[in-house]
């Protein structure tokens, strides 16, 4: 009866349109900045736009003191931007001629709704959620069409050039250049303090805000939207063969808190915002204005301390610079994002030259770094380890030894650091523009000399040769690689792995052990929840009851143990990295080798020594190394790290941990690894993803201590430390003697095998780096104490 | 007599109606458990093993709550209901090659999985383990049952963490990890250890 009047109707209408209305998001009330500035409400734009800032609010403004509450609307220009003809925030991103469907998604958390404009109108007022999102997801689509437009152009010009690229034929018909299964979704404010994260597992960005200024939200810097995606590329870099391939794990660049790898992709994340706006600094709203943090990509930036400049002889270069932070010039910082700077800085630099010396423009020099940075990812992260569509198709692991050991090589026995990325780099550099008869520079070759020598004043001309024949077996002799001119080395220096040693001041421990129960528990949540660790044995309580903080080591405890390096050379030494992983030091009887340059241990010891071993080496021998990291024949077998010393025949003898479970006739339940577990691991063993620590430099004469905290004591990293378990069935009063090999960056025989018969200096193979000859051998040896 | 006979079939029929009604409950609950997924919760010095709701899942944006549009799917090489991994995998996909298995498939693996994951975390701590893909790993004709998942932690400040994990099917261990979080610290990076010898 009421809605058959013409005043029912009216009602009716008013009541259907408040409910209606009230269904569309309407802009939520931030509390952060006023309003004002442009009038960015949706009557001012075009159906499919919006208003993002162009830069961030540092730059546009001018002022670098601008206050945490600014009105961000006073800095959007009255330009409209296209956002999406979408309803939603998502979108596809396009290449040159493909697109990638439901590539991009955004929105406020997790929790939220995705934000639709029925009117596909994008304007909202700064200081409101909506506008947040759209600012994140309109830079997000430039970064993500830059990136794949100029992938299919590399990749569409490397057949028309000629040379091995790494770019899969299949790249872009099975779309392995991007995560198909599901978009990259971004939260712009994803409640976070002072971070913003990756997450490859998921797909997704997260950006929080500041913590001190919490008005400050970070996705309101463009320069930090770009770094993120950066990481996003990297990692889809590094995994285009894998996902060609369809094989898992992923390749990742970067593994531990610090390490080189880490600190590459640090410095071409940064680099993502040079590519983006051409200006060599990152960051200047979200991280400088209010943290400090804000990071240079070039010598002239003013925020360099003196000394620093853009000449061949002020570079900022490796390793002197890899704790510097120009922020804080005076204090050592030991992380992945001050060392990253130097490849920042490198990079920038090299693609300045090449505008110099080709007649390019900067976007043209940009275009030609990204080329090169995706062969050299590509290449890099192959675990199938064939490192390009030539040698897949030849069957030559030329990277990384082989599939089923493609991770360990990439992580820990040849892993991606300064040198490695640098040889790489160069070798596509070389055969795409520096190679006689390219004619892309000027209508002739690029000057490889001069390159050299930009390399070179960055301390990065860490190699002798570009190793275009690899590492395989099968093709890494080749006798044709490319070698540098030596004479374009003159500030890169080198330094012999004898003199990386234990610190031999009197007094000083050789190593550090950390036992600190509540300490230790916390390390293991930690790197638990990180993805660091695996489990530990069932015989390790919970809690760690027996870790008695005696800085020692005792049965049932979990330690940290921090080998206490020393370099005795004249020059910094970087990228030092000590192994604790199993590798081939023991014969087919199961008896440790004695065949490396420290001979130890004797014969009288217990070990194998060479007069033992007649003829040519064969599997099984100590001086055979194993081709397949143990998979290439049964008498191979790789050893864990850890020997122990036992008593026989009125001596002691050095042996593996089987040995003594055996003499002692402890039961199987009894050791580490458990019933049907590995023997040589009853005892003492290294825990499972944390076989290695890193260091990122030591100076001239110094121990690492004093290198990072010249005034005080250090604090460390879990990434410093390798962690060990130790059985409570560990008889008190045993001597272990663990076998860690280590070796650093810019080591001159860490790298290059002196023995190889191509007399030019080739690099080791990579089956060479499952034994001792790239490494030194440092022993450590402690007795457990109960 | 027919009069029995008429509340006989009334109460079939309304016994009928019941037990549908219920059944319907159950499988409209059972449609929200997501599947695959296990919650392993710290408890009291006890790791607590339920299911999780989809729901629960979207709101800790482990999952989207709108599906993607459209995914284009590879054919990779299976066999026996498990994805092969690992160099010349996919020649073993034809059952009538031989295969030497180094392990079996314990019905337990996540359980143990789980528990041992959580073990050392504080109370209210929660994993989540996503089974992603069953795995046949061949290395040299030998074979392993594997489990790819995805381990979630969530803490109780709220902090959370993510990565993949290659998991031995037949005893829960984790073989190594990858696709973990990457985060970056503008403030108040975690702190590390005190030198041992420091005090």
């Amino acid at each position: 009866m009421l809605f058959s009047s013409n005043g029912g109707k009216l009602i009716l209408l008013v009541l259907c349109h408040f409910f209606l209305t009230s269904c569309l998001s309407s802009p939520s009330k931030g509390n952060r900045k006023k309003s004002g500035g442009v009038s960015n409400s949706p009557s001012s734009v075009a159906a499919g736009y919006g208003r993002i800032l162009a830069d961030n609010p540092i730059i546009l403004s001018g002022n670098y003191n601008l206050s945490a509450d600014t009105n961000l609307n006073t800095l959007l220009s009255s330009r409209q931007d296209f956002i999406t003809n979408n309803q939603f925030l998502a979108d596809e991103c396009d290449g040159a001629s493909t697109s990638i469907a439901n590539c991009i998604d955004v929105r406020t958390n997790s929790t939220s709704l995705p934000l639709q404009a029925a009117d596909k109108k994008w304007a909202f007022q700064t200081n409101t959620d909506e506008w947040l999102q759209v600012q994140t997801f309109g830079h997000m689509m430039r970064v993500a069409d830059n990136f794949h437009s100029t992938l299919e152009n590399a990749h569409s010009s490397a057949p028309i050039l000629g040379y091995e690229t790494s770019l899969p034929t299949s790249l872009f018909s099975n779309s392995t250049h991007w995560n198909t299964a599901t978009p990259l979704v971004a939260f712009a404010n994803c409640g976070v303090e002072d971070q913003a994260f990756y997450s490859p597992s998921k797909f997704q960005l997260c950006f929080g805000n500041d913590s001190v200024f919490p008005e400050v939200m970070i996705a309101e810097d463009n320069t930090v939207i770009y770094h993120e995606m950066g990481h996003a590329f990297n990692h889809i870099l590094v995994n285009v063969r894998n996902r060609d391939a369809g094989i898992t794990p992923s390749a990742d660049l970067g593994h531990l808190f610090y390490d080189e790898a880490g600190s590459i992709n640090e410095g071409i994340a940064d680099l993502w915002s040079y590519f983006m706006n051409q200006r060599a600094h990152f960051a200047e709203w979200a991280l400088g204005r209010f943290a400090n943090l804000s990071r240079p990509m070039s010598e002239d930036d003013p925020l360099h301390a003196p000394g620093i400049a853009a000449d061949n002889n002020s570079r900022l270069s490796y390793p002197a610079y890899l704790l510097y932070d120009p922020n804080l010039p005076d204090e050592p910082i030991e992380d992945v994002h001050t060392a990253g700077q130097i490849i920042s800085h490198f990079l920038v630099a090299l693609g300045k030259d090449m505008s110099t010396q080709c007649g390019w423009s900067t976007s043209t020099s940009i275009t030609t770094l990204q080329y090169l940075l995706y062969e050299t990812f590509v290449e890099l992260g192959d675990l199938e380890a064939f490192g390009s569509n030539a040698d897949k198709l030849g069957g030559i692991n030329s990277v990384n030894l082989s599939q089923a050991h493609a991770l360990t090589w990439s992580r820990i026995a040849n892993p991606i650091n300064f040198r490695r990325f640098t040889q790489v780099l160069s070798k596509y550099l070389l055969l795409i523009h520096g190679q006689a008869g390219r004619t892309s520079c000027n209508s002739t070759n690029y000057d490889m000399d001069s390159y050299e020598q930009l390399l070179d004043a960055y301390g990065l001309l860490l190699f002798k040769n570009y190793n275009e024949d690899g590492g395989s077996i099968a093709a890494g002799r080749s006798l044709s690689n490319t070698q540098i001119t030596a004479a374009n080395r003159v500030k890169t220096v080198t330094i012999s792995k004898d003199l990386l040693k234990l610190d031999p001041t009197q007094n000083a421990s050789q190593a550090f052990i950390f036992d600190n129960r509540e300490a230790l528990v916390q390390a293991y949540k930690s790197l638990s929840i990180g993805g660091r660790i695996g489990q530990l044995s069932d015989l390790i309580d919970v809690g760690l009851p027996y870790n008695n903080g005696n800085i020692s080591i005792s049965p049932g405890e979990l330690v940290g143990v921090a080998l206490n390096l020393y370099n005795d050379s004249n020059s910094p030494m970087a990228g030092i990295q000590v192994l604790g992983n199993d590798w081939d030091h023991g014969n087919a009887d199961g008896k440790p080798c004695g065949t490396f340059q420290d001979q130890f241990p004797s014969s009288s010891e217990g070990g194998v020594v060479a007069s033992d071993e007649v003829g040519l080496p064969t599997a099984g021998q100590c001086q055979y190394i194993t081709r397949e990291n143990g998979d290439d024949s049964v008498l191979e077998v790789m050893q864990p790290v850890c020997m122990v010393q036992v008593a026989e025949d009125n001596a002691t003898k050095w042996t593996f941990q089987g040995a003594l479970q055996t003499q002692r006739r402890i039961e199987d339940r009894n050791c580490l690894d458990g019933v049907g577990g590995n023997p040589n691991e009853c005892f003492v063993r290294v825990v499972q993803g944390t076989d290695q620590a890193t260091y990122s430099m030591l100076n001239p004469k110094s121990n690492w201590s004093s290198t990072v905290a010249p005034n005080g004591t250090p604090t460390f990293n879990y990434s410093n430390l390798i962690f060990m378990e130790v059985s409570p069935s560990t008889p008190p009063g045993t001597t272990f003697n663990c076998r860690f090999r280590v070796r650093f960056t810019n080591c001159e025989d860490c790298w290059v095998d002196p023995a190889a018969s191509n007399t030019k200096g080739d690099d080791y193979q990579d089956y060479q780096y499952s034994g001792g000859d790239p490494f030194k051998i440092i022993n450590f040896e402690f007795i457990v104490i109960d | 007599m027919l009069k029995k006979i008429a509340l006989f079939f009334s109460f079939i029929a309304l016994a009928t109606v019941f037990y549908y009604s219920l059944d319907k409950t159950k499988r409209s609950e059972s449609k929200k458990i997501a599947k695959g997924w296990k919650k392993y919760q710290k408890v009291k010095d006890k790791t607590v093993a339920t299911t999780i709701k989809k729901e629960e899942l979207v709101k800790d944006k482990l999952v989207q709550k709108r599906a993607p549009a459209s995914v284009r799917s590879r054919i990779l090489p299976m066999r026996n209901g498990r994805f092969l991994d690992g160099a010349k995998a996919k020649d073993y996909s034809n059952m009538a090659v031989p295969l030497k298995y180094k392990n079996k498939v314990s019905p337990d693996w996540q359980k143990r999985l789980g528990h041992s994951l959580a073990r050392f975390q504080d109370e209210g701590t929660e994993v989540l383990i996503q089974k992603e893909r069953p795995i046949l790993y061949i290395n040299k004709g030998v074979a392993e049952y594997r489990e790819q998942v995805s381990i979630n932690f969530k803490l109780p400040n709220g902090t959370k963490s993510s990565y993949r994990a290659m998991v031995d099917s037949s005893n829960g261990r984790i073989l190594y990890t990858y696709d973990r979080t990457k985060i970056e610290y503008f403030r108040n990076k975690p702190t590390g250890m005190t030198h041992p010898l420091a005090n």
